[in-house]
């Protein structure tokens, strides 16, 4: 294959983030960030330099997907347009304005579905949920995401931390409990 | 955790205050400082790349790709342990 030596290009920016976003949302494609650059998007203060997609492995959500990522200037040819309509586990693209992977089976993480239903909306974004992306990278036991992995645990507890749901406290949760119950009974 | 040294905890502490304040910051500051690119040997000179497995894809990586990268599995003869 043809050298694709492009030092010039730069790293994933916020303008071509609202642009992916958009274009994917625009044409109905079911997607979910994740891996790092999922992490990064929730808070996790790292870096990274492509994009990773959990996609279903789904002919026509295939077909959104190549008409967003075309939208946005990704070269895919017959052979590359297959792999993706055909749900190849892992597809990695860099012909475009950015580097984006494409998976379709993420290690440790049991379906999209399941994916899907513990995501979270960060601003229009659609992210696995930490715990998921912190199974994925602990199931794919490589060298750089094992170095990751504490750092994210210790993300995931602060984040869980600043989005935990305001618990009532305990003398006014009595209180609202001995308001219901009077008005119950009329006394 | 319970065997971190005083400085791994003090190092802990920085970590949970830098991840707070990330946490603080909007949406551009998160992309504009968490994308960087770098070009990699092999892993960057092509178009695309296609793998019927993830398994498969990790095969790859350990076969062709400069070991410190990092795209290793630990301990399948990499002579790596993770501890």
């Amino acid at each position: 294959m043809r050298k694709m030596r492009k030092r010039g290009r730069t790293g994933f920016t916020a303008p071509q983030a609202q642009k992916l976003n958009q274009a994917l949302s625009r044409v109905g494609a079911d997607y979910l960030f994740i891996g790092k650059s999922g992490a990064i998007l929730l808070g996790y203060p790292s870096t990274t330099q492509d994009v990773d997609l959990f996609v279903p492995k789904s002919v026509a959500n295939g077909r959104k997907i190549i008409r967003a990522l075309r939208h946005l200037g990704f070269r895919i040819g017959p052979p590359l347009r297959q792999a993706i309509l055909g749900g190849k586990d892992f597809v990695q693209i860099k012909s475009g304005p950015f580097d984006v992977d494409l998976i379709h089976a993420p290690d440790g993480i049991p379906s999209y579905e399941v994916a899907r239903s513990r995501s979270v909306n960060y601003q229009g974004f659609p992210v696995a949920s930490l715990r998921d992306i912190i199974a994925s990278k602990r199931a794919s036991n490589r060298a750089k995401d094992l170095v990751d992995l504490q750092l994210l645990e210790d993300f995931r507890r602060e984040y869980d931390r600043l989005h935990a749901p305001v618990m009532e406290p305990a003398v006014e949760k009595a209180m609202r409990r001995a308001r219901t119950a009077k008005a119950r009974t009329g006394r | 955790m319970r065997n971190r040294s005083a400085a791994d905890r003090r190092w802990a502490k920085e970590w949970r205050a830098q991840c707070r304040r990330q946490l603080g910051r909007g949406l551009k500051s998160r992309l504009l400082y968490g994308f960087v690119r770098t070009y990699k040997p092999v892993l960057d000179d092509a178009p695309f790349r296609v793998f019927n497995s993830m398994a498969e894809y990790r095969d790859w990586c350990e076969r062709k790709l400069p070991k410190y990268l990092g795209y290793y599995r630990i301990g399948r003869g990499s002579g790596h342990r993770y501890r």
